[in-house]
C-alpha cells in the first residue's frame, strides 16, 4: 500500500498482516514514512508465506496506489505479473510506466465510498476488500476481522465497515473474475492467489516494540517514565495503556533527563522501572545513567536506533549506536547491552533483563531500531509461564526487621560485589547514597583505598553475572552448519534478512552460516574468536557506514573482518540484497 | 559561688545556674528558647545578642572568633556572641539572634 | 509482609548521622539543617518512613547530615529523582533540598513541571545567589550586576523570581525563609510539609565565603515578616505574584502564597488502594493482555 501520510496507509497494512495472520499465514510487515504528518509518500508493505518470513522484499506482488507517487516509486518495484489496484476515476497515469506484465485493476474506490454514503477516509477499506479479492481470499476471513476489530464501538459500526470492504471485494469479484487488462495488453490473471492454512496454530502478530513491551509487562514493570521519540514511542503508549488494567504508571516527562532520572528514582525505592529513547534522547540520558551504576541501582532502558547523527533520518532505521550506547556516560562502570534479533529475543531478553539488573544491580540497556521496533512480525505466542522473577539480593520487610539498627550498609563489600539491598521505608536501614564515590555505608568518601575496592567492587558483578548467570547462546549464537564457507557476522535487525539469505543460499548448495552476536556487554569473545578463528571467510553484515560491529569483535577478540556489507541509507538490507551478496563472496 | 540568671528578652524565658556554667547547656536544660546546631562554635545558629551583662561573659573562644568573622560580625562587636561558646559568670540578658 | 512500626524519635540529636560535614563556619546551610532537623522532630515524623533527595553542590550533602532514608543525586535532578520515588511509594515523606543553581538554573525545567504537578513533596532550596561548590560563579538568583569570576563586569541578566516562578507554575505552597532566623524558617518547613501539595521555600542563607554582597547583615537590614503585613492574603493568587515580584530593598519572609488542590498521586487510579511498590511483580495477568495480539 502506498500513498499520502494521513490516510491510513499504515493501519490499513496492519489490518490486512492481522487477516493473514489470523488466516494461518506467516506476514513481516515494513512500512516507511518520511519525517511528517500529512503528505509525504507513506509505505506499507506487507510479505506474505505459507512459513515464517524473516526481512521485507523489494518485489511487489499487489500494489494498492493511492495517488501518483505511488506509481512513481513503488510501479519499478513491480514484479512480473503483479497487479496493481487504483482509482482510475481519479488517478490517470501511464501504464507504459510498468512491466508489460502488470495487471490493472481498476476500482472506483471514490465513487463506491460516497455511494455508501461513507466518509472519504473509508476508501481504504473499500481497497482492502478489494485487494482481499486480487488475494483470493474468501470474504467472510475479512469480516470476522472487522467483526473483532470494530466490536466495541457496536454492531452497526461493523456492519457499516462491512459493506464498505464488501463493496470493494464484488466490485473486483465482478469484473475481474475473468482476468485483469495487462499493462502491455492482453488480459492475465493472478499467478500468486494465496489460501488459508485450515488449522494452522494461532500466532500473534506483533512489532518489536510490543514485543519489548510485553516483556517488562510479564517481568512485572510497574513504572515507565519516558519522552516520545519515533522509533520507541510504541512502547510508552502500550504501557500506558495498560496502566489501570496491570497497575502501572506510565509518566510521559518535560525531557529525557527526568525520564531516566525518574526512572532511576522508582527503581531505588523497589519498583520495576523502564525507560526508553532513541539516541536524540539517550543522549540527554547519559549523565544519569553513570548515578545508576555509582549508586548500584538496578536501571532496564531501551535504546531505538534512527540515523543520525542530530536529528538525522528520523522515521528511518540504521545500527550506528552501537559505540554509543556501550560508552555511554562519563567514567568506568559495568553495564550490560543486549542486541535482541527478532521479536522473540525482544520479549526475552527483556525478562533476563529485569533479573539482571536485580539480582547484580545492574544498568542493562536494550537497543533495538526502527525496522525491528516498528514492522509487524507473526510468531508463536511467547512463551512466558516458566518465568520466575528473580529480584536478587533485594531485602523483605521482615528481613529488615531483624537488622540490628546502625549496622546496615548498602554497599557492603562482598565476594560477588552484590550487596545486599534495603528499600527506603525498612526499618534499622537508614543509609543515605550519594552519587559521589562512597563507603559500605554509602556515605562520602574520596580516599584512596576505599575507591579501588568500590570499582573493583562494581566491575566485579559483571565478570560473576558472565559467568554464573549467562547460559549458552545468551551471548552468541551460531545459525546453520557448523563448517561452512562463508560465516556472516551480524548482530539486531539485520538476523532476519540474515537468516533468510542464508537458508536461501543453503538450499541451493551454497554453505553458508550466520554468527549472531546477541550481547555487547558482556561481550561473548569466547564464542565469538572460537567461531571466526575457524572461519574460512567471514563477512559482516551491518546497517551502518563505520561496521561498529567490526571494530568491537577486534577490540574483545583481536580478529579483525574486513570483509563488509554496509548499508547507511536509512534502509534496512534485505534479504535479496544479502543473498546477491553471498554468491559473489561464493562465486 | 552564688547562682547567677540568664534571661532571654524576647521570649521572657529566664534560667538560673551557678556561675561559670555553660550557656548552652543551661539553655537546653532550661528552654531558654535557643536554638543550636553544631555546638562547636562553627554553625553559628546559636548567634544572640547579649543585652546586659556582657562583662559576665568570659572573652571569646578562638572558634567564636574565627565564626563570628565569617559572620561578617565585627571585632569589637562585643554584644554578639556564640551561645554555646559562652561561660556564664553572672547575671545576663540576651535576645536570640542578630 | 508485615507494616513497619512507626518510630518516634525521643530527642532531636537522634537526627544527628555523625558524617563529618564540610561546610564553612557560619554557612547558611546550618541554620536551613537545624531548621529541618526541628521540623521533622517537632512534627514526629518517623525517620524510617521520610526520604531527603539532593542534588550537587554545598548544601546537598544534607542527605548525609539527618538520619533519616537520603538520596544525593546529580545536579539539577533532585526533583524528578524525589517525584518518581514519590510515584513508586508515596507512603514516604519526601523531601527535597537543593542550591539555587540546581533548582533554578540546571533544573529549572523539573521545577516547573513538578509544580505543575503538585506532588506532595516539600521543596527547600538553599538560595545563596551564588555557586559555592564551584567557589564563585554567579547564579539565577544573583542580582544584575553581582560581580563574580565568570561575570567580571557584572552579571548582566535580571535575576529569577524564584517565588513568582513557583507560584505560575502551579505551586500549591510557596514561602520564603532566612538561614539567619532558624526559628521562623523551621515553623515554615512544618508548615510545607504539612501541606499536603508541592510546597516550594526558598531559603535565602549567605554564602559567607563567595557572596559578600548578601551578607547576614544585608538580609538583616531587609528583610520583614509577611505575617506582620496587614491585608496580606496568601490564598489571594494576584496578591503572591504581586509580592513574589519585590525584592531589594523590602524582602519578605512568610508564606507567599497557599492553595489546596488534588496531588498528583490523589488522582492516580493506580495508587488508590496501595502504592506501587506493594504491588507484586510476579502476579500479572499476562495472558489476557497477550490475546489482543492474536
Amino acid at each position: 500500500m502506498a500513498g499520502e501520510a494521513g490516510y491510513g496507509i499504515s493501519t490499513m497494512g496492519a489490518t490486512f498482516a492481522r487477516i493473514c495472520t489470523r488466516a494461518g499465514l506467516f506476514v513481516h510487515g515494513y512500512g516507511e514514512y518520511p519525517s511528517l504528518i500529512r503528505g509525504g509518500h507513506n509505505t506499507a508493505g506487507v510479505r506474505v508465506a505459507y512459513e515464517p518470513v524473516t526481512s521485507h522484499s523489494d518485489k511487489i506482488d499487489i500494489l494498492l496506489a493511492l495517488n501518483h507517487n505511488s506509481i512513481a516509486f513503488q510501479g519499478p518495484e513491480m514484479a512480473p505479473g503483479a497487479v496493481v489496484i487504483y482509482d482510475g476515476e481519479s488517478l490517470v497515469w501511464d501504464v507504459k510506466t510498468v512491466d508489460a506484465s502488470v495487471r490493472l485493476c481498476d476500482v472506483p474506490l471514490a465513487r463506491l465510498t460516497k455511494e455508501l454514503g461513507a466518509d472519504r477516509v473509508m476508501r481504504n477499506t473499500v481497497a482492502l476488500g478489494a485487494s482481499m479479492a486480487v488475494f483470493g481470499f474468501e470474504f467472510t476471513h475479512m469480516e470476522e476481522m472487522l467483526q473483532r476489530t470494530f466490536g466495541r464501538k457496536g454492531a452497526e459500526v461493523v456492519t457499516h465497515n462491512v459493506n464498505v470492504a464488501k463493496a470493494g471485494y464484488d466490485f473486483v469479484v465482478a469484473n475481474f473474475a475473468a482476468g485483469f487488462p495487462l499493462a502491455g495488453g492482453g488480459t492475465g490473471m493472478f499467478e500468486k492467489k494465496m489460501h488459508p492454512v485450515a488449522d494452522a496454530p494461532k500466532r500473534i502478530l506483533v512489532t518489536g516494540n510490543d514485543a519489548l513491551a510485553l516483556g517488562a509487562l510479564k517481568a512485572g514493570v510497574k513504572f515507565m517514565s519516558a519522552y516520545p521519540m519515533t522509533p520507541v514511542t510504541s512502547v510508552m503508549l502500550s504501557l500506558a495503556s495498560w496502566g489501570t488494567k496491570h497497575n502501572i504508571v506510565m509518566k510521559q516527562t518535560e525531557d529525557e533527563l527526568a525520564a531516566m532520572n525518574m526512572a532511576i528514582g522508582a527503581s531505588y525505592m523497589g519498583v520495576r522501572s523502564l525507560t526508553a529513547s532513541s539516541g536524540g534522547g539517550f543522549a540527554l540520558m547519559g549523565e544519569a545513567i553513570g548515578m545508576a551504576a555509582i549508586t548500584e541501582t538496578p536501571l532496564v532502558a531501551i535504546e531505538g536506533q534512527r540515523p543520525g547523527p542530530s536529528t538525522g533520518l528520523p522515521t528511518w532505521t540504521d545500527q550506528a549506536d552501537l559505540r554509543f550506547v556501550m560508552h555511554a556516560s562519563q567514567g568506568e562502570f559495568p553495564r550490560m547491552v543486549l542486541l535482541p534479533g527478532d521479536v522473540d529475543e525482544s520479549f526475552d531478553m527483556m525478562l533476563k533483563a529485569f533479573n539482571w539488573a536485580d539480582k547484580y544491580q545492574m544498568v542493562v540497556l536494550v537497543m533495538t531500531d526502527k525496522y525491528m521496533g516498528e514492522s509487524l512480525h507473526t510468531t508463536a505466542p511467547f512463551v512466558h509461564e516458566s518465568y520466575v522473577v528473580d529480584r536478587g539480593e533485594l531485602m523483605s520487610m521482615d528481613e529488615a526487621m531483624k537488622v540490628v539498627p546502625g549496622t546496615y550498609k548498602r554497599y557492603q563489600f562482598t565476594e560477588n560485589g552484590v550487596s545486599r539491598r534495603a528499600l527506603p521505608g525498612y526499618p534499622n536501614c537508614i543509609h543515605a547514597v550519594s552519587t559521589d564515590e562512597h563507603k559500605e555505608d554509602g556515605d562520602l568518601d574520596e580516599g584512596s583505598e576505599n575507591r579501588i575496592k568500590m570499582v573493583d567492587k562494581r566491575a566485579r558483578k559483571l565478570e560473576v553475572l558472565q559467568r554464573e548467570a549467562m547460559v549458552a547462546n545468551d551471548g552468541a549464537q551460531l545459525y546453520g552448519p557448523a563448517e561452512a564457507d562463508l560465516t556472516i557476522v551480524g548482530w539486531g535487525s539485520m538476523k532476519g534478512p540474515i537468516m533468510e539469505a542464508m537458508n536461501t543460499a543453503n538450499e541451493n548448495g551454497k554453505k553458508v552460516n550466520l554468527l549472531q552476536i546477541k550481547m555487547a556487554l558482556p561481550f561473548p569473545s569466547e564464542v565469538v574468536a572460537k567461531v571466526l578463528s575457524g572461519a574460512k571467510k567471514t563477512l559482516l553484515v551491518e546497517n551502518n557506514s563505520m561496521a561498529q560491529m567490526a571494530g568491537v569483535v577486534r577490540e574483545f577478540t583481536g580478529i579483525a573482518i574486513p570483509n563488509q556489507m554496509l548499508r547507511y541509507d536509512g534502509r534496512p538490507l534485505h534479504s535479496a540484497e544479502i543473498l546477491a551478496r553471498i554468491n559473489t563472496e561464493l562465486a | 559561688m552564688a547562682d547567677v540568671t540568664i534571661t532571654n528578652t524576647s521570649t521572657g524565658a529566664k534560667a538560673t545556674c551557678p556561675a561559670g556554667s555553660n550557656f548552652r547547656e543551661v539553655a537546653q536544660a532550661q528552654d531558654l528558647d535557643v536554638a543550636f546546631g553544631c555546638e562547636s562554635g562553627i554553625c553559628s545558629t546559636c548567634l544572640i545578642q547579649i543585652k546586659s551583662g556582657q562583662a559576665n561573659i568570659a572573652p571569646k573562644t578562638e572558634q567564636e572568633e574565627f565564626t563570628l568573622d565569617a559572620r561578617g560580625v565585627a571585632p569589637d562587636d562585643m554584644n554578639t556572641r556564640l551561645g554555646c561558646q559562652c561561660q556564664i559568670n553572672g547575671d545576663v540578658e540576651f535576645e536570640p539572634g542578630m | 509482609m508485615s507494616e513497619k512500626p512507626l518510630k518516634i524519635l525521643e530527642k532531636m540529636t537522634d537526627l544527628d548521622t555523625g558524617s563529618p560535614c564540610n561546610w564553612c563556619p557560619g554557612c547558611g546551610d546550618f541554620g536551613i539543617l537545624v531548621a529541618l532537623k526541628q521540623a521533622l522532630f517537632e512534627l514526629k515524623i518517623d525517620p524510617e518512613n521520610t526520604m531527603i533527595v539532593s542534588g550537587i553542590g554545598c548544601g546537598s550533602q544534607a542527605p548525609h547530615l539527618i538520619k533519616v532514608y537520603g538520596f544525593h543525586s546529580l545536579h539539577g535532578r533532585a526533583l524528578p529523582v524525589a517525584t518518581a520515588m514519590k510515584m513508586a511509594n508515596h507512603k514516604m515523606n519526601v523531601i527535597v533540598i537543593g542550591g539555587d543553581g540546581d533548582g533554578y538554573g540546571i533544573g529549572m525545567a523539573h521545577f516547573i513541571h513538578t509544580a505543575r504537578r503538585n506532588f506532595d513533596i516539600t521543596y527547600i532550596v538553599q538560595n545563596n545567589q551564588v555557586y559555592g561548590l564551584t567557589k564563585g560563579q554567579t547564579s539565577p538568583t544573583s542580582d544584575k550586576g553581582f560581580k563574580t569570576k565568570s561575570t567580571p563586569e557584572g552579571v548582566l541578566e535580571i535575576a529569577i523570581r524564584p517565588l513568582g516562578v513557583s507560584i505560575v507554575a502551579g505551586a500549591t505552597f510557596a514561602a520564603r525563609g532566612f538561614a539567619g532566623d532558624v526559628m521562623h524558617l523551621k515553623d515554615l518547613i512544618k508548615q510545607g510539609i504539612q501541606h499536603k501539595g508541592f510546597s516550594h521555600i526558598d531559603a535565602l542563607q549567605p554564602c559567607v565565603t563567595f557572596n559578600k554582597v548578601n551578607t547576614y547583615q544585608w538580609y538583616q537590614q531587609r528583610i520583614y515578616k509577611l505575617e506582620k503585613e496587614e491585608g496580606y492574603d496568601p490564598t489571594n493568587r494576584a496578591m503572591a505574584l504581586q509580592k513574589a515580584e519585590e525584592w531589594g530593598d523590602r524582602i519578605a519572609v512568610g508564606v507567599y502564597y497557599k492553595e489546596e488542590r488534588p496531588t498528583y498521586i490523589d488522582e492516580l487510579p493506580q495508587l488508590k488502594d496501595k502504592a506501587l511498590v506493594d504491588y507484586d511483580p510476579a502476579d500479572v495477568d499476562f495472558a489476557a493482555t497477550l490475546q489482543n495480539y492474536f
